[in-house]
């Protein structure tokens, strides 16, 4: 009668109610019951870590965040972090994802993260520091080749480019480092393969064939061009 | 003595007594991202020159009189009636006032006219002589179609946050021909309102030297307009010109806009503002058309990082080669940055200098000399914050690329007309 009791004050503590539904993977119910008590405790830092991690673990990444910068804030510890940075990463918060994985020395996602969100001044060291690791990888080639034709220009570009035209996006932004210089011939065949996939660089074919003297090519692309341009 | 003249040439900061209030609230409506337009003119005839700042927020614009040494006085003159104004265009014809609703020229007699710019949301204006007949006309920079009763609501990582103008229609500019005093609306018949746009920032010039004043016009988020004068008319030409887009094909979010000669070959060229990533667009002109030269002079790497809004050429080192001088900061979150301004290596290249004002969401800068020394100064305004001056320590009074000084305007977001 004793234990019938007992287990009948513990089926109903909500806490290991949601920890068991966490654990059988019942994380709707884990969740609501952790919204629960974040009303009831709000400045209990456990409740919102694991409200978070419910919703992390229903895929629900974007709404994940609140709670576990919440519970990051009122102390949460570096396994909580990494949660979090993934859920920045899925929600493509880029600049929020990018101090938390430098910080737990995930470089090359640091980098990749840091020039997502275009802060090619933090970018940068991160890039040169892998440089050697990952000389012959597109993505990384193609990600610094793409950060150094925005902040150095299309010279210092070509290299990493180049070596990362397996790539879609890498063609794009070696077509238009070509145009930059000036070198029209090398420029067509790249923006040619991008420019179904980004029709904005119909203008700088258009002007490629102009330079190199296909001047009815040239007056096509610009045609197609405009024609996406119209307002919106 | 040496290290004491050297202390000596640095920019000083002097607030204004004027606060601008942008009206933002949680609901985040558009109208609270633009605003902080001002203008520069001698309205009291006394050889200096004096300060006006639009104003939203149901605020009434300011103007502030320049009592030398770089005091100001906000004069109680009252402007009640034009609350939520952006951006102001000042002329021997007037000061015009660019309202979300109205359009108001205000004549230097105190005169008051209201223009019929069909309830469009207009934000910069350029006085300029069309039609070679001897007055000014009145081109106005109208924004995107708005109406408050049907904003969409955005969100910005979770949280409400102003939209992005591809969810607000395009709409025409406006050019009014000025008939001994009256305007008269002649945007149909003169070709410019044939084309819609999301106008920022105008800068006016005769870019090809046929002795007719043409206009370039930024758009958010679209390609910029290059209307070309041909007697009263105007062809838009922004792609045949080289003007339109920058070379790799987007559009970007054109702001502010200022046309002067940075390279010292006689023609006006052509900059300005865009956001973070998109650089600040500089071209130079070649008599046959424009040269983009944004990533060839550095200035583009330069300003990669960077957000901007007011725009101006100006020699603010005084060695014959005019610099660049932008009000900086994000448009649509609340991401302030520094003013920026960027040295003119004689016409080959930039570097870049910051201003010792705070990070602010600037907006409006006119460059114009209020102490009468002989260089340049700035004045900025930004969201929610202090106007300021920026007095160029002028170390050099005597060189510089001169030029008289009649007036300048922010025209709704920096550009600036210079009248010569």
């Amino acid at each position: 009668m004793v234990a019938l009791a007992l287990l009948g004050l513990f089926a109903q503590d909500p806490s290991q109610q949601a920890a068991a539904a966490m654990q059988a993977g019942r994380f709707a119910e884990a969740e609501k019951i952790y919204r629960a008590l974040v009303k009831q405790q709000p400045s209990f830092a456990p409740w919102h870590a694991n409200l978070g991690l419910a919703l992390h673990s229903q895929k629900r990444f974007t709404e994940a965040i609140a709670p576990l910068e919440r519970a990051m804030k009122l102390g949460g510890d570096a396994r909580l972090a990494q949660v979090l940075a993934i859920d920045y990463v899925q929600a493509k918060r880029w600049a929020d994802a990018a101090p938390l994985l430098e910080k737990q020395r995930k470089f090359r996602d640091a980098a990749h993260a840091w020039w997502q969100a275009r802060q090619y001044d933090k970018a940068r060291p991160l890039y040169e520091r892998l440089e050697q690791d990952f000389a012959d990888n597109p993505e990384f080639n193609f990600e610094y080749g793409d950060l150094l034709a925005r902040i150095d220009g299309a010279e210092a570009a070509l290299p990493y480019l180049e070596k990362a035209q397996a790539l879609l996006p890498a063609r794009a932004a070696l077509g238009k480092a070509y145009v930059e210089l000036s070198r029209w011939a090398d420029a067509i065949p790249h923006l040619e393969a991008a420019a179904p996939a980004d029709p904005d660089l119909l203008l700088p074919l258009s002007r490629a064939y102009k330079e190199n003297g296909r001047a009815a090519d040239a007056d096509r692309a610009l045609i197609e061009y405009k024609k996406r341009q119209r307002p919106q | 003595m040496l290290a004491l003249l050297l202390l000596a040439a640095e920019w000083t900061v002097h607030p204004l007594p004027f606060t601008h209030s942008s009206g933002e609230t949680a609901r985040k409506r558009l109208p609270a991202t633009m605003g902080g337009g001002l203008a520069v003119w001698d309205f009291d005839g006394d050889g200096k020159l004096d300060l006006f700042f639009t104003n939203g927020a149901g605020r009434a614009p300011a103007l502030l009189r320049n009592l030398g040494g770089m005091k100001f006085e906000r004069l109680a003159k009252s402007f009640a009636g034009d609350t939520d104004t952006f951006g102001a265009a000042v002329s021997s014809e007037g000061l015009a006032l660019c309202g979300l609703r109205s359009l108001v020229v205000y004549r230097h007699d105190g005169k008051r006219i209201e223009l019929d710019n069909k309830k469009r949301w207009s934000v910069g204006a350029a006085w300029f002589d069309f039609d070679s007949d001897g007055d000014l006309d009145l081109f106005v920079v109208n924004y995107v179609r708005y109406d408050p009763a049907t904003e969409p609501e955005c969100k910005v990582d979770g949280k409400p946050d102003f939209c992005h103008p591809r969810y607000y229609d395009a709409q025409p500019n406006a050019l009014f021909r000025n008939d001994n005093g009256t305007f008269a609306d002649v945007s149909e018949e003169s070709g410019i309102a044939a084309h819609l746009g999301k106008g920022m920032g105008v800068a006016v010039a005769d870019f090809d030297g046929d002795a007719r004043l043409d206009l370039f016009v930024t758009n958010d988020r679209m390609p910029a307009f290059l209307f070309h004068n041909e007697g009263g008319k105007f062809t838009e030409i922004a792609f045949e010109a080289g003007v339109a887009v920058p070379f790799d094909g987007k559009p970007v979010s054109g702001m502010g806009a200022d046309t002067q000669d940075f390279d010292n070959d006689g023609k006006p060229d052509l900059v300005y503002t865009a956001l973070r990533d998109e650089t600040f667009p500089l071209y130079r002109n070649t008599g046959a058309g424009f040269e983009e030269v944004t990533a060839k002079t550095r200035f583009g790497p330069l300003a990669r990082q960077m957000a901007g809004w007011g725009i101006a050429f100006a020699d603010l080192d005084n060695d014959g080669w005019r610099d660049i001088a932008v009000a900086r900061s994000d448009a649509l979150s609340n991401r302030p940055e520094p003013l920026s301004w960027f040295r003119n290596l004689e016409g080959t290249g930039f570097e870049r200098r910051t201003l010792p004002a705070v990070p602010a969401m600037y907006r409006g800068l006119v460059a114009a000399d209020l102490d009468g020394d002989g260089c340049e100064d700035l004045v900025v305004s930004a969201l929610n914050a202090q106007a300021l001056v920026l007095r160029n320590p002028c170390a050099n009074p005597k060189g510089g690329a001169r030029r008289q000084f009649l007036g300048s305007t922010t025209l709704g977001y920096g550009s600036s007309l210079w009248l010569r």
